[in-house]
């Protein structure tokens, strides 16, 4: 009993000290390139620019999180965000331009023309409201989020395909269709109150930073108060041992994955409305970041551990390094290999940590027996 | 007479078998819509379209056999390409065949660096490749600065031109059997003999079962690890020299369009029958799987089916192949519990 709480005591303790260990990280990080480029890291533009940058790849982040801690990877995340993205756009589209156009000349990229797009509210069509529209997109984004997930869902706990290779699969598959309703081309030209939701501001907040920090609060409420939080981390930590406490492990898998796509569709609500336009190949560089985003931030790469803390303000420190580079002059690639480099360092500091950590708990509990 | 018996059901039941039984019924159906499919041409076009792949799709098998998962042999690919294609220029001197080593030593040098990370520090091996995969991509642009290169020495466009043998066909065209599929055979070759006759390819089959199980037993990790990692660089740079010859251009990012090229590398090695747990995996049906890919790929611009399809077959095939598998395997483990219970 005395052995339980300490254990207890000490893990608390040390998700603490983890959580100021990145935050004071993310300060040393901000203050390093406030002094190095003062002028210009530090001029509104730039910050601006970070606060509209650092959300969706920050919900694409939080998503992967999701998985990763319930032990398993999900490499169709970006292409569920196109596809959600895809599917609610046309949606969008259709709505707010109907009467004047038809579904396949929409499809060929005709909405791209100025004329169209200023006669829009001039053509709204009666039945729905402008907001109606949003919400109806929205929800569309979601749905198909969440259906995709599902799928993944299905195929790992259901079907039992190891997830890496099963969310290999419905990525090409979600890809594909995407290819197939757009043929690659883009579609863009949505309307302004939609563009709001990417670029607008709400007393001098930008409102994907709100969504994210929204984000962010429902997740970590997720894991931390819920059944489903604690029983995604069971199922990371030990499978077989939360089948037999009488976990439904393949219904939580489910959800787990289910969840992950509902945050990529919220993510390809805002990338859409960021850069007014959605294209099959959007974010694809954000696939392989995320999951570095996740390592660092300290999640297990075995599944089980790992506090969305640490991983938002890995995201952080990221962008806040990136944009660093940038001003310095650093190309692209050279961002490549330090990103390379920083993610192998913290894996063999983290899993020599660890070993660290496993050894003094164990020791605890044979002093206090 | 009733051992002979389980053979043949043994064999009936392996996943070779039953991926070719697919590829020659899928090449039937085709073949009854578009006649050219089944014809000398196409399926030699197939097979030299295919050699990259397949190259690769040899060292990713290796891998997984090993339980292990490399996704940097794309980034090794266009490393090794670059340099070793410029390297020559600048020296103005070389052939094929020493364009062909230099490469493969090179992307061999590098999966050695993957090797150690993981046996020295006994990191996931997504996470290192993952890792070294944009830090050597990376290297190549920023440090050696490898632009693209529309123009490559003569002898590897000869090389491409190079045939075993031609014949001409009742249409006066001249076919001919790639030396591409050549090196592939004798590469698939190479990779059946270390791994059914020799320490190391054993050793590879035991890491894959349990690591801790394969250094009780006796098996030298570091020695084996770095070997698997190397072999990988090394097809991976033999590869990369491939492309050259069959496309005839340096390109940093074409290689590394690589996010679809690794993955159609894995998902031909899954589909032809490896665990991504370790353990199994033949060469044969790792070949068969990837021209499996490359038959629907082809069949697909046969039949005039739009190519954005492309990724939703493959996708499904994949899902589905995977699937049965992979349910199979689980019904069989419950039936075990059973038994144990």
């Amino acid at each position: 009993m005395k052995a339980k709480h300490r254990i207890k005591f000490d893990s608390s303790q040390n998700e603490l000290n983890q959580s100021v260990a990145y935050f004071s990280l993310f300060v040393l990080v901000f203050a390093l390139m406030a002094i190095l480029q003062p002028r210009r890291f530090l001029s509104g533009i730039n910050i601006q620019q970070l606060a509209f940058q650092i959300p969706e790849f920050g919900i694409f982040s939080i998503g992967m999180m999701i998985v990763m801690i319930s032990g398993g990877i999900d490499l169709s995340i970006i292409t569920t965000a196109t596809l959600s993205g895809i599917i609610s756009s046309i949606v969008l589209l259709f709505l707010s331009h109907r009467g004047t156009m038809d579904l396949g000349a929409l499809l060929k990229g005709i909405m791209a023309d100025d004329t169209i797009r200023s006669g829009l509210h001039a053509t709204m069509p009666t039945g729905i409201s402008m907001i109606g529209i949003i919400v109806l997109t929205i929800f569309v984004a979601l749905a198909v989020g969440f259906l995709c997930g599902l799928l993944n869902g299905f195929l790992v706990a259901k079907v039992k395909i190891p997830p890496i290779l099963a969310t290999l699969g419905t990525m090409r598959l979600y890809e594909g269709i995407a290819l197939v309703i757009t043929k690659g081309a883009p579609l863009t030209g949505f309307p302004d109150e939609f563009i709001f939701l990417g670029s607008g501001e709400i007393l001098g907040i930008p409102v994907p930073m709100i969504i994210f920090i929204l984000a962010i609060l429902a997740v970590a409420t997720l894991l931390a108060k819920t059944p489903l939080g604690r029983g995604i981390y069971a199922v990371g930590e030990n499978p077989l041992a939360a089948q037999y406490s009488g976990l439904d492990n393949s219904k939580i898998l489910m959800k787990t994955y289910a969840i992950t796509g509902v945050l990529a569709g919220l993510a390809a609500l805002i990338m859409m409305a960021r850069v007014d336009s959605i294209k099959v190949g959007y974010g694809n560089s954000f696939l392989l970041q995320s999951v570095l985003v996740v390592i660092l931030g300290g999640v297990s790469t075995v599944g089980g551990t790992g506090n969305i803390i640490g991983v938002v303000f890995s995201v952080l420190i990221l962008r806040v390094i990136s944009s660093g580079f940038n001003i310095m002059g650093f190309s692209n690639y050279m961002r490549n290999v330090i990103w390379g480099s920083l993610l192998i360092i913290v894996a063999i500091v983290i899993s020599s940590g660890f070993r660290f950590i496993k050894k003094t708990k164990h020791i605890d509990e044979v002093i206090s027996r | 007479m009733q051992k002979q018996q389980q053979i043949t059901s043994k064999l009936l039941f392996r996943h070779e078998t039953i991926l070719f039984i697919i590829m020659i019924v899928f090449g039937v159906v085709v073949n009854s819509i578009n006649p050219a499919f089944l014809k000398v041409e196409n399926l030699f076009d197939i097979l030299k379209t295919s050699s990259i792949t397949g190259m690769m799709a040899l060292g990713v098998m290796v891998v997984m056999i090993s339980s292990g998962m490399d996704i940097s042999f794309t980034a090794i690919a266009t490393v090794s390409m670059g340099v070793t294609v410029r390297m020559l220029i600048a020296l103005d001197k070389g052939n094929i065949v020493v364009a062909f080593l230099v490469a493969g030593i090179i992307g061999a040098l590098l999966g050695c660096i993957n090797g150690f990370l993981v046996y020295r520090f006994k990191l996931p091996t997504l996470i290192v490749t993952l890792g070294t995969s944009s830090i050597f991509h990376g290297l190549l642009l920023s440090i050696l600065k490898i632009p693209y290169l529309y123009t490559v020495p003569g002898y590897y466009s000869d090389f491409s031109r190079l045939s075993l043998f031609t014949f001409t066909t009742a249409d006066g065209a001249v076919v001919g059997f790639s030396y591409l599929t050549v090196l592939l055979f004798v590469m698939a070759c190479v990779v059946w003999l270390i791994l059914r006759f020799t320490m190391v390819g054993r050793g590879i089959y035991a890491i894959g079962g349990s690591i801790e199980a394969a250094k009780r037993a006796g098996f030298n990790i570091l020695f084996i690890q770095l070997f698997i990692y190397s072999f990988i660089g090394f097809v991976s740079g033999v590869a990369s020299i491939e492309y050259v010859v069959m496309f005839r251009h340096v390109h940093p990012f074409n290689m590394m369009n690589m996010m679809n090229m690794m993955l159609n590398v894995i998902a031909a090695v899954v589909l032809g029958g490896t665990s991504i747990n370790g353990g199994t995996g033949t060469v044969l049906g790792t070949l068969f799987g990837v021209w499996m890919i490359y038959m629907i790929t082809n069949s697909l611009i046969l039949m005039g089916i739009p190519s954005e399809w492309e990724s939703v077959v493959i996708g499904f095939i994949l899902i589905l192949s995977i699937g049965v598998n992979a349910y199979q395997k689980s019904l069989r483990k419950v039936e075990v519990k059973i038994i144990e219970s």
